[in-house]
């Protein structure tokens, strides 16, 4: 079985399957280029990532092994409305897998998932932060998310009158 | 999820990222943005991109009578903002020498992104159309002129962009007149057929057309003017989408042509085809764009003879629409939608269920393999037959949203039942209808005048006296939509049948229940003031109802999307 070495940013390596590791976009692109520029076909990639630090990086690698065998979703599939793909995509292991973290390590996985190109992942990490903000109020979802409004002086108020003119749509 | 402390202590919020925050905005739901953006500062410089393509604004409407007054609140508003967060306007009364209008640009223009425009008699010439192109409205990528049209357009007198402007000339090294434009809509009033120049200049200018969408004509000929100016400008190898009223057999070799010449079509669509169009014409444009189209509409073919196609297998199409409403219908024999088109979400039939040849639409035999892909399903008219609304359930297992009209009653419980997973329904009913109460919570009908008679709600045990099913069982319904009308609309627009409309059993029993409710919406009912605000207790808790009674007059009426 061919292997390729993915390496965080903190130096963690993961030795993981061409296989498993192609599921990404980015991981595909950068084994491939590896290819081309070798000399040696038999010689194992390996890949840093420096932007993503290990416990992330593990985290990402555990979701594409649960789905290797699931279709790969086009990048810019619903691109105005990502959601159709969670919904349709999420899983209770995902529901399991998303349930422990805090909402730190979720963004983070929002900005690995990005970078690597998985869009299931992106998907299911987007709709968790999304399924905490529909319906809520202005105050619901700044205590939800511990955000302090930094609106100065009628900044809010002002906001609050244009968005009248959303009602009736 | 809990937000770590630690977060806010090293600096910034992980939700006011903007690699973080730009993932997210693309998930939030168009209802959830405006108050989105009332969160803070970043969020809301996050989200003003989607408020300005898909939040519309109507600040001009015909009750003004051309005062213009709901446009000057409008703008009273928009002076104290700091960056106007519309940009998707529909103006009527667009007198382009109102000092009101030229405000409107001045503040608004450069946001401008969607711009619908109906234009009334002499309200703009065809200079002011360039100016407004070029100078006031820049950016506008989505452009749809309707009403009237503009005069000059026909004659192309003066020329829309003249060589001496140095627009659209771009392949001669000219600057192009409209950089930003992706979508052009025509759906001006019938007769006005614009000139091929000005089409051919419009085409030109808009070097990154992705969409192009023709309604509203008649004269199948037409479309030889519009295709040959497209063809013409030479600017069709990115078109995405077409949309048509009316094609005619050299409308499609013109098609056709463009086709072998590298255009890759997502979208196509026609309202009726003329009776000179052939077979292998539609079918060879289609085999042309089977690995790309996502969206097709058959509609129908004027004259009396069928289109007998072969329909290729196409992978990427997610939605077909088919119109048999006419005699004239284009079949192409049963077809396997779990094999012949995989991923097909939706799926409308436009047809009255007596008349449509159920074998050629929704053949049991090839279909043994259900089609799980299909999200949404429109079904045929005036469904009666119980056998087949169960074939369609077993044919398309995973749908969510259905749209019916004018079913039988009998059907309408059994709906209930077979799709207890619909999130959203769209349901017409007819004063053919009756009984609806019973119908829509099981409650047997002589239980349900009783209960009304003494207004005894509080008193029922639904249990015990639920014989059949109910609306209720849809927990996840989000989205309901029921409309009553009069059976034969040419004779009476009066409903001639009281007991086709909802009343407090329906709320209190049926929709109350419906906690998922975020929409909706009853044009005719007979449920009380109490029992609708008891119903807006119960929904989501910025939903959308609008509950109107006999006469159609809102008895609520609650956009709660700001509160």
């Amino acid at each position: 079985m061919a292997l390729v070495r993915v390496i965080s940013s903190d130096g963690a390596a993961f030795l993981v399957s061409q296989r498993l590791a192609k599921r990404s976009g980015k991981l595909k692109t950068e084994i491939e280029t590896f290819r081309k520029s070798s000399d040696n076909s038999e010689a194992q990639p390996e890949i840093r990532i420096v932007t993503i630090r290990a416990e992330i990086l593990r985290l990402v690698l555990q979701w594409l092994q649960q789905h290797q065998n699931d279709p790969v979703l086009p990048a810019n599939q619903n691109e105005q409305d990502g959601r159709g793909d969670a919904e349709m995509g999420q899983s209770q292991w995902d529901r399991d897998f998303l349930a422990p973290m805090d909402l730190g390590i979720v963004m983070e996985l929002i900005l690995a998932a990005n970078h690597l190109e998985v869009k299931g992942l992106l998907d299911i990490t987007c709709k968790l932060v999304e399924s905490k903000i529909t319906g809520r109020t202005v105050d619901e979802i700044r205590t939800a998310f511990k955000l302090k409004s930094d609106f100065k002086g009628n900044e809010e108020e002002q906001t609050r009158l244009e968005n009248r003119w959303c009602v009736e749509n | 999820m809990e937000v770590d402390e630690e977060d806010e202590v090293a600096g910034e919020h992980p939700l006011t990222n903007d690699l973080v925050l730009q993932e997210i905005v693309k998930y939030i739901r168009q209802r959830d943005i405006p108050r989105c953006r009332q969160v803070c500062k970043k969020w809301n410089q996050t989200l003003i991109p989607r408020m300005r393509s898909e939040i519309q604004v109507k600040c001009l409407d015909q009750a003004s009578f051309g005062k213009l007054t709901r446009l000057a609140k409008f703008l009273s508003v928009m002076e104290s903002s700091h960056d106007v967060p519309f940009g998707n306007y529909l103006l009527l009364n667009l007198n382009m020498s109102d000092p009101l209008v030229e405000k409107f640009f001045t503040l608004c223009g450069l946001h401008i992104h969607t711009l619908r425009v109906q234009f009334m008699p002499n309200d703009i010439d065809i200079c002011s159309l360039r100016e407004l192109l070029l100078l006031r409205a820049p950016a506008v990528v989505n452009l749809s002129v309707e009403g009237q049209g503009i005069p000059e357009s026909v004659t192309n007198h003066p020329t829309l962009f003249p060589p001496w402007s140095g627009y659209y000339l771009h392949w001669q090294g000219g600057v192009p007149a409209l950089p930003f434009m992706e979508s052009i809509q025509f759906k001006t009033e019938e007769g006005q057929k614009c000139h091929p120049g000005f089409l051919c200049d419009l085409f030109k200018g808009a070097v990154n057309l992705k969409s192009l969408t023709f309604l509203k004509y008649s004269d199948p000929t037409y479309s030889i003017i519009i295709l040959s100016a497209l063809h013409h400008s030479e600017n069709y190898l990115q078109l995405k989408s077409i949309h048509m009223e009316r094609l005619c057999e050299a409308a499609f070799q013109i098609l056709i042509n463009m086709s072998h010449e590298g255009m890759q079509l997502k979208d196509f669509s026609f309202q009726s085809l003329a009776e000179d169009v052939k077979s292998s014409s539609l079918e060879q444009l289609i085999s042309c764009h089977k690995e790309s189209l996502e969206s097709l509409y058959l509609n129908e073919v004027m004259g009396t003879k069928n289109l007998q196609i072969r329909l290729p297998s196409m992978a990427n199409l997610r939605k077909l629409t088919r119109s048999a409403i006419c005699s004239s219908q284009i079949p192409f024999g049963p077809i396997c939608y779990a094999k012949h088109l995989p991923n097909l979400e939706e799926l409308s039939v436009f047809a009255f269920a007596d008349e449509l040849d159920w074998n050629e639409y929704f053949s049991e035999t090839v279909n043994w393999i259900p089609c799980i892909s299909l999200r949404k399903l429109e079904l045929p008219i005036n469904l009666k037959d119980l056998n087949r609304l169960r074939r369609l359930c077993k044919m398309f297992p995973s749908v969510t949203k259905v749209i019916v009209s004018s079913p039988a009653d009998e059907i309408i419980p059994l709906m209930w039942e077979l799709w207890p997973e619909l999130e959203e329904l769209h349901l017409s009913l007819t004063d053919g209808n009756s009984n609806i109460d019973s119908l829509f919570t099981g409650i047997p009908q002589q239980e349900c005048v009783t209960i009304n008679a003494g207004k005894t709600y509080g008193e029922v045990d639904i249990e015990r006296i639920r014989i059949g099913p109910s609306i209720a069982y849809l927990r996840g319904l989000k989205k309901l939509n029921l409309e009553i009308s009069p059976k034969d609309i040419f004779s009476s627009f009066c409903l001639q049948n009281k007991s086709c409309l909802p009343t407090d059993i329906t709320g209190y029993f049926g929709l109350a229940y419906l906690s998922n409710l975020e929409d909706l919406m009853i044009t005719s009912s007979e449920i009380s003031k109490e029992c609708a605000v008891f119903l807006l207790s119960k929904f989501q808790k910025f939903a959308n109802v609008r509950i109107c009674d006999s006469d159609g007059r809102p008895i609520i009426k609650s956009n709660r999307i700001l509160c």
